[in-house]
């Protein structure tokens, strides 16, 4: 068995816990038993001696009071020995105290009667004389007002001793009745033995059982730890099976399932993503390579090589633009620490962007117009990103609109928000597209239009920086009559 | 001199591949869109198509639209950026593959040699009358 396991800790926390209660339990039982035993006693011994004492106070009653009828009485009560004239009238009295003297088996006690004077008067057969001058000794230093009980050993025995005065006719007596305490000490020695004896055992076997309802409890912990060592980055199709678990478990493993669903999702993500960027990637390589395969077998031909190297050129532009984006989107999802954000008026950051559309617009004679309002609008703003934004909206507008196309950018609040719009009259967007258009890697059709191929990144990057700044990207757009992006920015 | 359409929406892959097979001795023709190729296919004898599918993408069914239309008057290659087996399970009845990483002397093979099979039947005909 391993120290160090919760099973073990458990079980040895449980079996302390119920050790403490079972000695603390068994003390007080056996001390009360031992309290009740006793008290028990003294109430019998109380008895006997007062039912002594009232059947001698009766015999004499009878017999009248001298020193022969005392005797006649003490001897015949003590050993049913002896006779003394008109005992007959006694007969009913005797009988009731055999059947007393039965019952309360006072054969077995030792009993002495004395006078005031401590002298014995009487004494039962079986007291052993040898103790007879301690006793009178003893039964001096009593204060013999209210029954007196003690305990004497003599013999390597225990005794209880109760000395009891009492005055028939002006003249005090004492009962001294002596039992012993064999039975009740072999009782408590008989209980003190299965305590002794049970506790441990009680201890051993609920060591054991606790450690099977720990093991029990723990279960499905083992379960999740068997499922997660099952579970790699090529199979995530693992789960815990659920059933019959407590609440808390079944909280634990549902959570552990969850994490792992997650994990499958963002794995699947990823690999979905590799597989997206290797096949855009592959495009320009393709053509590089053509290109190359048909330079090199054209020999001698410097026009052709010159073609290639120029289409290899631009290729590899474009394979570097789609790397930069995908680059740029990771750290707008992943690496958010590296964007600062500043309070920015937004009008002025416009105009800004207003001046360099004019200039972008400028080689298809596409109008740039800008519209703002009086008022100062700011927006907590990382500017580098948002300009990004910007761009590839209106680049977008400049590549999809015809020469001479107008673009129009305007700023209208509403509520707690910017609204920025870019409004172009160029192609449109077909109405089945528009809810694609934000997805990565997301090409429309370009049909017969001479438009050069973009890497179907820009919206999709333009989207995430609009999300980053707790805004969003809105479109309208009428297929053949021109499309309108609006960025919803909040105030700050 | 056969004939041959290249659909494709990259206007680099359109221009390489219509200066190589031009070179080989074909009539070629380009369109960057189904729906133009689909007209084109109507108006002009088309003896194979060089087809590149998006897989991930709806548009294709548009071309398998109109392809029972047309079905064996002419032959197909899908031609893309994925892998063979992928083109497979998009277009599962096309004469051939083609990954576009695969140079274009492998091309070329696979265009001669598609064009050289015979047709097992004649319905491809039967399909031209009923279409003029």
């Amino acid at each position: 068995m391993k120290f160090n396991t919760f099973k073990f800790k458990i079980s040895v926390l449980y079996t302390v816990i119920l050790g403490i209660i079972l000695i603390v339990y068994s003390v007080i039982l056996y001390f009360s038993l031992q309290f009740t035993l006793y008290e028990e006693l003294d109430r019998e011994l109380l008895t006997k001696s007062n039912e002594m004492k009232n059947v001698m106070s009766s015999y004499l009653d009878v017999l009248g009071f001298s020193q022969q009828t005392l005797d006649y009485t003490v001897n015949r009560l003590l050993s049913q020995k002896g006779s003394y004239p008109g005992q007959e009238k006694l007969i009913d009295l005797e009988n009731q105290w055999i059947q007393k003297v039965d019952k309360y088996d006072i054969r077995e006690d030792y009993i002495i009667l004395l006078n005031s004077n401590s002298e014995l008067v009487a004494k039962s057969p079986n007291f052993p004389k040898e103790l007879l001058p301690a006793f009178i000794k003893k039964s001096k230093k009593l204060a013999v007002i209210d029954p007196v009980f003690g305990d004497i050993n003599f013999d390597s025995k225990s005794y209880r001793l109760l000395t009891l005065s009492f005055t028939y006719q002006n003249n005090q007596y004492i009962i001294q009745i002596l039992t012993s305490l064999k039975p009740i000490i072999h009782l408590l020695k008989t209980r003190l033995f299965h305590i002794v004896i049970s506790i441990p055992l009680i201890l051993i076997f609920s060591f054991f059982l606790g450690g099977v309802f720990v093991m029990r409890t723990l279960r499905p912990v083992y379960e999740i730890a068997d499922t997660a060592s099952k579970i790699t980055h090529e199979d995530l199709n693992a789960r815990v099976k659920i059933e019959n678990y407590d609440e808390e478990m079944k909280y634990l493993a549902n959570t552990f399932n969850q994490m792992i669903s997650r994990l499958e999702n963002s794995f699947k993500h990823i690999a979905e993503f590799s597989s997206q960027v290797s096949h855009e990637l592959k495009t320009p390589l393709a053509i590089i390579k053509g290109e190359s395969e048909y330079a090199l077998k054209s020999k001698n031909n410097p026009r052709e090589y010159r073609k290639a190297l120029r289409i290899n050129f631009l290729e590899s532009n474009r394979m570097l633009k789609t790397i930069e984006d995908l680059l740029l989107l990771t750290r707008l999802n992943y690496r958010q620490q590296n964007i600062s954000f500043e309070k920015t008026d937004i009008k002025e950051f416009m105009q800004e962007i207003y001046e360099q559309s004019r200039i972008l617009a400028l080689k298809k004679k596409i109008f740039v117009k800008m519209n703002l309002p009086k008022t100062s609008y700011f927006v907590e703003a990382d500017k580098l990103h948002l300009r990004r934004l910007f761009f590839n909206i209106i680049n977008n507008a400049i590549k999809f609109t015809p020469k001479k196309g107008d673009i129009s950018i305007e700023l209208v609040q509403e509520k707690k928000n910017l609204l920025i719009s870019i409004a172009d009259t160029g192609v449109g967007i077909m109405q089945e597209d528009i809810p694609r258009i934000f997805e990565r890697f997301f090409h429309v059709n370009r049909t017969g239009q001479n438009i050069e191929p973009g890497n179907g990144l820009g919206l999709h990057i333009a989207k995430s920086i609009a999300v980053m700044h707790n805004g969003d990207i809105r479109v309208k757009s009428t297929f053949g009559e021109g499309t309108v992006f609006t960025v919803v920015l909040p105030i700050k | 001199m056969k004939s041959i359409l290249i659909v494709d929406d990259e206007i680099g892959i359109r221009n390489l591949y219509c200066k190589i097979l031009v070179e080989n001795g074909f009539n070629v023709e380009v369109s960057d869109d189904i729906y133009e190729a689909c007209k084109k296919l109507k108006n002009s004898n088309v003896d194979l198509i060089l087809w590149n599918i998006e897989i991930p993408r709806e548009v294709r069914s548009n071309l398998l639209d109109c392809l029972p239309e047309f079905e064996r008057r002419f032959r197909l290659i899908v031609i893309s950026v994925y892998s063979i087996e992928e083109q497979r399970l998009a277009v599962p009845n096309a004469d051939d593959y083609f990954d576009k990483a695969n140079g274009t002397g492998t091309l070329i093979s696979k265009i001669k040699s598609v064009l050289r099979k015979k047709r097992l039947s004649n319905s491809g005909m039967l399909m031209k009358k009923r279409l003029t």
